[in-house]
């Protein structure tokens, strides 16, 4: 055991180079040192000012993000009253469209013009135009009012595509 | 211990660099010879202690003092800088290891060659142990620390690095001894 412990005390001998331990000091001692934080009343007011402003911006973050998906439900077209669409579909079975045939003298000015090319079909000269008394004639048999809309009588227009349809 | 090492720890920690230039030149070597035993490579051993006085100068201002002396913290940092070095740096023991010319020792002895070659020999059979042992073996026995300061500096109690130093006499005599 001594001999062992004496042989062990031999690796006193080792030692760093003078010129190394000498550079060493002065950079050590010439290194920047961090000023130690020190406790007190004002760093510990601010870092908790710090936090509740966090927090209040966080809140506020919130309540817009939410607040803005609370809006868009409200705007929703589905949800204005104007734009439901039960409410849309009554309205529109509950409209009287009232049509009335204006003066019907759209084929009068055919009698004047004539065939463009020989190779185009030419027209019948059976087919006439029909004029406006025939018209107006045919419209009475429907009971439809073909002159003035100012007329009293008056159909749907359902019952209108219905008769002509026949 | 160094005469008034209290005072001059309590000027360090207020920022004097002067005082601890002081404790610097006064430990330098003893965390030295225990980094360079652990790694065995001059240039390692020089960046290493370096780094851990430069370590211990930054935060002096944690230091408390709790009735131990201040190399007990100086050999915590320099052996956490051992750890962190074995952890980044792979390196596998080999003869090369132990080159006799790492060794500085006094002239006046027997013959310098012959000196280095057992300096060489004894750190070799050392650094055979695990690391707890060649720490308490260094420690206790090369730089002389008590139980007590050994504990703190292992950041263990007592009773463990009485345990420690026991097997690891056992193991260096083993250790020595097959070397023979």
């Amino acid at each position: 055991m001594n001999e062992l412990l004496h042989q062990l005390k031999k690796l006193t001998s080792i030692e760093s180079d003078a010129d190394y331990a000498r550079r060493s000091r002065q950079l050590i001692l010439q290194s920047v040192r961090e000023p130690k934080k020190k406790f007190s009343i004002a760093a510990l007011l601010g870092s908790s000012l710090q936090f509740g402003v966090t927090v209040a911006l966080t809140g506020i973050l919130l309540l817009v993000v939410l607040g803005g998906l609370g809006i868009g439900e409200f705007l929703s077209p589905f949800h204005l009253a104007s734009l439901d669409p039960t409410n849309l579909r009554a309205e529109a079975q509950a409209i009287d469209i009232q049509i009335q045939l204006t003066d019907l003298n759209y084929h009068e000015s055919l009698n004047s013009q004539s065939t463009p090319s020989t190779a185009a079909p030419t027209i019948s000269s059976s087919i006439t135009p029909a004029s406006k008394d025939d018209v107006q004639k045919k419209a009475a048999e429907l009971g439809i009012s073909s002159v003035s809309p100012s007329s009293s009588e008056s159909i749907g227009i359902d019952e209108a595509l219905n008769r002509l349809a026949e | 211990m160094i005469d008034g090492e209290d005072k001059l720890i309590e000027r360090a920690v207020k920022g004097e660099a002067s005082a601890f230039g002081h404790l610097y030149d006064h430990y330098q070597p003893r965390i030295y010879r225990f980094v360079f035993i652990k790694v065995g490579q001059r240039e390692e051993a020089e960046d290493l202690t370096h780094q851990a006085f430069l370590n211990a100068w930054q935060n002096i201002q944690n230091y408390e003092h709790r009735g131990f002396p201040f190399s007990s913290w100086l050999y915590q940092i320099a052996r956490n800088q051992v750890i962190d070095y074995y952890r980044t740096s792979r390196s596998n023991l080999s003869i090369d290891d132990a080159d006799p010319e790492n060794f500085v020792g006094p002239e006046n002895t027997q013959s310098a060659a012959e000196q280095k070659f057992e300096l060489a020999e004894i750190r070799l059979a050392l650094i055979q142990l695990k690391p707890d042992y060649q720490d308490v073996i260094v420690l206790r026995f090369v730089e002389e620390l008590s139980l007590k300061e050994t504990a703190e500096a292992l950041e263990r109690s007592e009773g463990a690095v009485k345990l420690l130093q026991h097997r690891a006499l056992q193991e260096l005599r083993k250790n020595l001894t097959r070397k023979k």
